[in-house]
């Protein structure tokens, strides 16, 4: 049976049209060249989903977010796609770790420069979350319903810290040796369970008493599966509780277009505003204060093209980055040995203050301060009751916790810039413009 | 909860309980969950815990006591992280592991100095100053069956006097 005043279509025809129908059972919208489009290519492509199909133009303002959290997720996508490709060929394995290692330097085409990459862009992540999250505190981005999402991207930061330290402990180094012994002893001064003859802590993390094959295997686990599949879902809940919250944090728009007048009908109660001649669907829930109908939110632009393009201009800033930095090779130290650590001994520069810390006492520095600190920053939304600010660069009513929030910065930071540059042999203070320092 | 949820809150000779029987199954079945998430957690924590691993022995030798007390000084014995200190004939044996984060310590003109956090000992391995929390152990030397003299790292005191091991 044919439709009317359409033939049915001959079975060449059909052949001849299979390559554009098999396109468009892939994709199933059209391209992206107008309104209609672009909300279907947000709404139906499931990578690009998680995304609104329109955004304010303050999310996607460059200088206000510097794009330090998207970059702060490209690197982790970088690092998992040059770990996984390093995972090849690592063992983790006491007596050949190391050794792969020096194959990477020497046999095998490549390697050294994904290690490069995946050591630097680690560095990088580091870097790049604690701006993210000076970012996010100096426009006091986490009041109001934001309040938990801060306490998730505490979280982040924490486990982005754990992965980097259960990194550095794979190649089976000096520095990851003895970093594993310090950590270790750490966890050691938690308290243990009454009726454990080991430390609990210490036991769980090492499977022995000492540093050895079996610590290895457990910081690789960590490493490679349990503390990046708990990131990755806790960067979804980030990423979804921020696209909850409206997009990102601004400052209330100073225009608002008058709202169209809704009419409710009195005696059934029926709602409908007038001038509406299409149907809607329930697309999404947001929160707001005016229906506005027919017409956009004021001041939003599509997602496709421009927060798209943002986040491409981001990921690619981060992927020249690590590339760049690709041509310095990581560092790596002479093999593990058990019975000497180097002088002195170093952790990479982001735990130099906590080693700075751990040198004055080790349970505070090592356990009491930084839990609280930990903490401390989770709080950090439900301490702070001035309402004011969310959206602004250093709102003038905010002076106080601005001065705070500095001020434990920059004590972190100085921890870190001694730690470096003012320790020399046995953790001794030096000058470093009148002798040589070791570093990493 | 409000007083009457549904009809069948009210008992059919008119007593109301305290608690419905709906909240009493959802109160039991909620308990009951929280049991078996516990289980799992004791579960993955005894399992990360083993009851046998692999720790070294306590006893090693240090050598033939003619070998060792023959000789005078201070010797840093690697393998097993202590310093084997002989003087006229007697000798005795000191951890060289840090005990603040087990770190191990170098040897230095004034006493002992670690590297990874600085703390710093004198020659009898008291700690006198940064961050380590207690003096450097000695530890038991005694003449094994073997006419080796033996180390145990079990047995440990503080008295550098009585450290002391003469054959």
């Amino acid at each position: 049976m044919s439709f009317k005043g359409q033939p049915k279509e001959s079975f060449l025809a059909h052949l001849l049209d299979m390559p554009r129908a098999f396109i468009r059972s892939i994709f199933r919208h059209n391209y992206p060249n107008n309104d209609v489009d672009r909300s279907e290519i947000v709404f139906k492509n499931f990578f690009l989903h998680i995304h609104p199909v329109k955004c304010h133009k303050n999310s996607i303002d460059p200088f206000y977010t510097l794009g330090l959290g998207v970059i702060s997720f490209s690197l982790f996508v970088l690092l998992t796609i040059s770990g996984v490709v390093l995972m090849f060929y690592y063992i983790p394995a006491e007596d050949r770790a190391y050794e792969i290692m020096k194959d990477w330097q020497d046999t095998t085409p490549f390697a050294q420069m994904w290690r490069n990459m995946h050591r630097w862009s680690a560095h990088m992540m580091v870097l790049f979350v604690f701006l993210h999250m000076s970012r996010v505190f100096y426009t006091g981005s986490y009041k109001g319903e934001r309040k938990f999402n801060w306490v998730v991207g505490v979280i982040l930061m924490v486990l982005t810290l754990l992965l980097s330290f259960t990194g550095y402990l794979l190649p089976w180094d000096q520095l990851a040796f003895w970093a594993i012994t310090v950590g270790s002893e750490i966890a050691g001064y938690a308290p243990n369970i009454p009726g454990f003859q080991y430390n609990i802590n210490k036991t769980m993390l090492l499977a022995s008493t000492s540093v050895g094959q079996d610590a290895l295997i457990r910081f690789y686990v960590l490493h490679v599966a349990v503390l990046p599949l708990a990131a990755t879902l806790l960067i979804g809940v980030h990423f979804w509780r921020v696209r909850k919250d409206g997009g990102l944090s601004r400052p209330p728009d100073k225009f608002k277009p008058e709202p169209y007048r809704v009419v409710q009908r009195s005696d059934t109660k029926e709602s409908f505003a007038p001038g509406v001649k299409r149907t809607y669907g329930l697309m999404e829930l947001v929160r707001g204060t005016c229906p506005t109908v027919d017409k956009g939110p004021y001041n939003f632009v599509f997602t496709w093209p421009h927060l798209l393009r943002a986040e491409l201009v981001a990921f690619l800033f981060s992927t020249v980055l690590a590339l760049a930095l690709s041509f310095i090779n990581a560092p790596l130290e002479e093999a593990a040995d058990p019975t000497k650590p180097p002088n002195p001994s170093k952790a990479p520069w982001y735990f130099l203050g906590l080693q700075e810390m751990v040198s004055y006492s080790a349970f505070w520095g090592g356990v009491g301060v930084p839990a609280l600190m930990v903490i401390g920053l989770m709080l950090v939304p439900y301490l702070d009751r001035n309402p004011y600010g969310s959206g602004y660069w250093f709102h003038r009513s905010r002076y106080v916790a601005i001065f705070l929030f500095t001020a434990f910065m920059v004590w972190q930071t100085l921890f870190i810039i001694i730690g470096t540059y003012f320790r020399g042999a046995n953790w001794g203070w030096i000058y470093p413009w009148f002798e040589n320092y070791a570093r990493h | 909860m409000p007083k009457y949820r549904n009809s069948l809150n009210k008992d059919g000779d008119g007593y109301d309980p305290a608690m419905s029987r709906r909240r009493f199954l959802v109160l039991l079945g909620a308990a009951a969950g929280f049991g078996a998430l516990q289980l799992l957690g004791v579960s993955v924590l005894g399992f990360l815990y083993p009851n046998a691993m692999k720790i070294p022995p306590s006893i090693f030798s240090i050598g033939r006591p003619e070998d060792v007390l023959s000789k005078d000084g201070k010797l840093f014995m690697a393998s097993q992280k202590v310093f084997i200190q002989t003087q006229a004939g007697k000798v005795r044996v000191q951890t060289a592991v840090c005990t603040h984060l087990g770190c191990t310590v170098n040897m230095t003109e004034t006493g002992y100095k670690c590297p990874c956090h600085g703390s710093v000992y004198d020659k009898l391995g008291r700690n006198v100053s940064g961050p380590a929390p207690r003096p450097l152990v000695f530890f038991d030397v005694f003449k094994g069956s073997s006419g080796d003299l033996m180390v145990d790292k079990a047995k440990t005191t503080l008295d550098y006097d009585t450290a002391w091991f003469s054959a």
